[in-house]
């Protein structure tokens, strides 16, 4: 019989909501999954069903939780087992569900016990588990562990996965729900505008028409018949929200984007994002800056380790838990000009005396300088929520065009501007706060510069 | 730097002596800026708008560049209006600051493609040597390369690493390189031996010409400001006469890759055949422009390092004949006639009279015989004679030596 399915998903139906994620989750991987509550026609003989479903199957999941193998598990474990006695290429994958023991006494069938485990007691969004899972499924020997060395900050407050390619799969829907109800948005209106920011997403993932989201936003959330002021949060925010699902708007509008960055990350967690994007089937191709920079931001994204900045200044939530990679960040900042006028006294100059008159030109004298030794660094300071912060950025990948010079030149003239962007943040010597931009652009967002009282 | 809007009232000179008067500042976008114009030898005619694509040296200038004037009668207040003194010294001392700064090098575009040129031949050169294990440890003592490895350098090549622009194969090389550079660039300060392009005031000042800071006269007034020659050594010419041979050398490789005027596709459509010839055409002007900039480049090279070798403070009769001979050279790459050339070439026999300098006087015999062969067989042959008795004495192979029959 040919092989229809590449997993069969055997559970107990007391872990059904665990088991229901985990197959959306590997359906999103590309992989097609046989999960009884999708391919179960009512009024059929679902015994039946059932067999032919573990026939059809290249591999069988046996996923046991607190409540360790079901009665019909059971049987179907054994239907499975006996297939795969015969049938060297037929696997059974033993999977230990969140909700699994923590200590190692689960009591199971002795046959099981044969086979190699797939450890989920971690969470559902653990990366080392999923790469083995999907090596399992597609039969490849997973290898050493790709885990990367420096700890991450895992969300497990979500008991949604969160790994996936599309871009709602990678929203909080619980961080999402909660900063909704902080900007005032009724819960009962809240599943409507979350259902449709997640189409929209990945929607408007084409890179074509990242512009589209942000653009629709005003009108459907007037059609909720909200508040001006909770419609004027909501855009900015769900504008940032977008922003940070669509990466490619980012870098689109972007005003720095630091190749030198982009490389090293992604140098740093190669090993991972590769193994992620072939566990996906979706290797990539491309040694583009740009690819590297999308590839990069999708592994976090999708492993659950991608900080939404803005939610935890809007719900007031300490900025930093623990080593986290990658962030998105709003906040408001201006430039050290003392900086800028050591480099450049004649622009201090020309500001005081003709600060009428500062155009384009004045912009390409500071940030288009051919001399990269001199005034290497953009050394800007300013907040993210309450927080005061430092961001540096080599001046090389700063761009000046017509669609970033009048931010630029409003941060050369002393007044702050607010920027967002992906980047990651680290301690400075002076115990201070310092973030190193990937890339950023000038936002439009104001209400996330300090948490909204309102609520 | 100006402001745009004081460019209004100046009359710019055009490569083809056509004259425009910059009449209204329109705008200035990230890639240009553009004002309205009108030709002053037309002034019925009405504005056209000129886009001046950046980077443009007189941009970034602070004092009115040289292809600039101020036309006095319709505005006689211009607020860049001064005596051609004040204007030439306030224009020296920028100058000077300029060709002192570490990076001016990554604003000569031509610099930057010796740059790169540069690495591409390090790779080429020592890549295979070094995956091998076979790299000689002093290899960045060869005298080729050594005046061309500096911070910039370093700098370009950390670049190409940090953004990932070198292939697998040769990345150990160039991770190699950044960490021997640094390393070689610490010994020769210590022992004095640094001397790099870039930091070479004579080098940069060429390049000020070459980005258009500056013109010719303007390249004398600055190169004989005692604060500059301050600044020049024997070291700093014989750089210079390195980077005259490196420009003759791009140029001669250049010349050699021009596409023919003659190349075009009769298998195609008519339309497709326009379009090649027109890219054709593009192509071959855009390296004739590389080439004729690389040639000028070379000439006032030669012309500086002439000029500084003939002071007499200096008097090194040497590097005086070498400018002369490279002069002559870079002049037959364009194919001009022979006249300049053979008087250079006759100067500079004058001045290769010394032992040392006997192989470059060869070089010059050769040149000569060849340019008056036709004109003057008997001082052609007698030149050639000279020519092979110099290589007698410098045991040059049978199978190598002059055997021209004039």
């Amino acid at each position: 019989m040919p092989h229809r399915f590449e997993v069969f998903l055997s559970y107990n139906s007391a872990d059904r909501t665990d088991v229901s994620s985990l197959a959306s989750y590997l359906r999103d991987l590309g992989i097609s999954v046989w999960f009884d509550q999708w391919m179960l026609i009512p009024g059929t003989a679902w015994q039946k069903a059932l067999h032919e479903g573990i026939s059809s199957s290249q591999t069988v999941a046996v996923c046991v939780g607190h409540s360790g193998v079901g009665p019909w598990e059971n049987a179907e474990m054994m239907l499975a087992l006996d297939r795969a006695l015969k049938d060297s290429d037929y696997r059974v994958i033993p999977i230990l569900l969140p909700s699994a023991p923590a200590d190692n006494h689960i009591e199971l069938p002795p046959f099981l016990n044969l086979y190699s485990w797939v450890d989920f007691r971690v969470g559902l969004n653990d990366p080392e588990a999923t790469r083995r899972l999907i090596a399992g499924i597609k039969g490849n020997i997973p290898g050493p562990s790709q885990e990367p060395a420096a700890s991450f900050s895992v969300n497990t407050t979500n008991s949604a996965p969160q790994q996936s390619l599309t871009a709602s799969q990678n929203i909080d829907l619980d961080v999402l729900s909660r900063c909704l109800s902080v900007i005032g948005i009724p819960d009962d209106i809240q599943p409507e505008l979350v259902s449709w920011l997640r189409t929209e997403c990945d929607r408007y993932l084409d890179r074509s028409r990242i512009f589209d989201v942000s653009r629709s936003i005003p009108e459907r959330l007037q059609r909720f018949g909200l508040p001006t002021p909770v419609i004027h949060d909501a855009e900015s925010f769900l504008d940032e929200w977008v922003t940070s699902l669509t990466p490619p708007r980012l870098l689109s509008n972007a005003f720095y984007v630091s190749n030198e960055k982009i490389t090293r990350t992604y140098r740093a967690y190669r090993s991972a994002i590769e193994a992620y994007f072939d566990a996906v089937g979706n290797p990539l191709e491309s040694d583009a800056a740009e690819d590297k920079f999308l590839a990069t931001y999708q592994y976090f994204a999708g492993t659950g380790n991608f900080v939404f900045l803005p939610a935890r200044v809007l719900l007031g939530e300490s900025l930093f838990w623990s080593a986290d990679p990658v962030f998105y960040f709003v906040g408001a900042f201006m430039l050290d000009r003392k900086e800028l006028f050591d480099a450049f006294p004649s622009v201090e100059v020309f500001l005081k005396e003709k600060s009428q008159r500062i155009t384009l030109g004045l912009t390409n004298e500071v940030f288009g300088h051919s001399d990269p030794f001199h005034y290497p660094y953009v050394t800007m300071s300013g907040y993210l929520g309450q927080t005061s912060m430092r961001m540096r950025m080599s001046r090389k990948y700063v761009a000046v065009n017509s669609m970033t010079v009048d931010s630029l030149l409003t941060l050369i003239a002393g007044t702050p501007v607010i920027i967002s962007g992906v980047g990651s943040i680290e301690r400075s010597q002076d115990g201070g706060y310092l973030i190193q931009p990937t890339a950023c652009r000038f936002s439009q967002s104001q209400s996330w510069l300090h948490p909204i009282e309102r609520s | 730097m100006i402001p745009r809007e004081d460019f209004v009232g100046t009359i710019r000179k055009e490569a083809n002596g056509q004259e425009l008067l910059l009449e209204e500042f329109m705008g200035e976008g990230s890639t240009a800026v553009v004002y309205a114009i009108k030709p002053v030898d037309e002034p019925g005619k009405s504005q056209t708008v000129m886009k001046f694509f950046k980077p443009q040296a007189f941009l970034e200038m602070s004092v009115l560049n040289h292809a600039f004037r101020i036309d006095k009668e319709m505005y006689p207040n211009h607020p860049l209006l001064m005596e051609p003194d004040e204007r030439l010294r306030r224009l020296t001392e920028e100058m000077l600051t300029r060709l002192s700064s570490n990076g001016f090098e990554f604003r000569v575009t031509l610099y930057k493609k010796i740059m790169s040129s540069a690495v591409e031949g390090m790779a080429r050169t020592y890549g295979k040597d070094f995956a091998r294990g076979e790299l000689s440890k002093d290899f960045l003592e060869d005298s080729q390369l050594k005046p061309r490895i500096d911070e910039n350098f370093l700098y370009h090549i950390q670049e190409l690493l940090e953004e990932d622009n070198i292939t697998a194969d040769y990345e150990p090389f160039f991770e190699f390189l950044a960490s021997a550079v640094p390393e070689a660039i610490t010994r020769w300060k210590a022992s004095g031996s640094y001397h790099p392009f870039s930091s070479n005031a004579l080098y940069n000042l060429l390049g000020l010409k070459l980005e258009d800071f500056i013109d010719e006269t303007e390249l004398d007034h600055i190169a004989s400001q005692p604060t500059f020659q301050e600044k020049i050594t024997t070291q700093a010419l014989s750089v210079l006469w390195w980077l005259v041979t490196i420009l003759y050398h791009r140029a001669a490789g250049l010349i050699q890759l021009l596409p023919s005027t003659d190349e075009s596709n009769t298998d195609e459509t008519a339309d497709d055949s326009d379009y090649a010839n027109l890219m054709s055409k593009y192509e071959r002007d855009r390296q004739t422009y590389e080439i004729t900039s690389c040639v000028d480049a070379g000439l006032i090279g030669c012309r500086l390092v002439d000029y500084f070798a003939s002071q007499p403070e200096w008097q090194n009769k040497q590097l005086s004949g070498l400018a002369r001979l490279w002069f002559a050279r870079l002049l037959e790459l364009l194919h001009e006639n022979d006249e300049p050339r053979r008087l250079a070439l006759e100067s500079a026999l004058t001045l290769l009279t010394e032992e040392d300098s006997i192989r470059d006087r060869h070089d010059v015999l050769l040149g000569l015989a060849r340019i008056v062969h036709q004109s003057d067989p008997d001082r052609a042959l007698a030149y050639l004679r000279e020519a092979q008795v110099i290589e007698v004495k410098l045991n040059i192979p049978l199978e190598q030596r002059t055997r021209e029959v004039v």
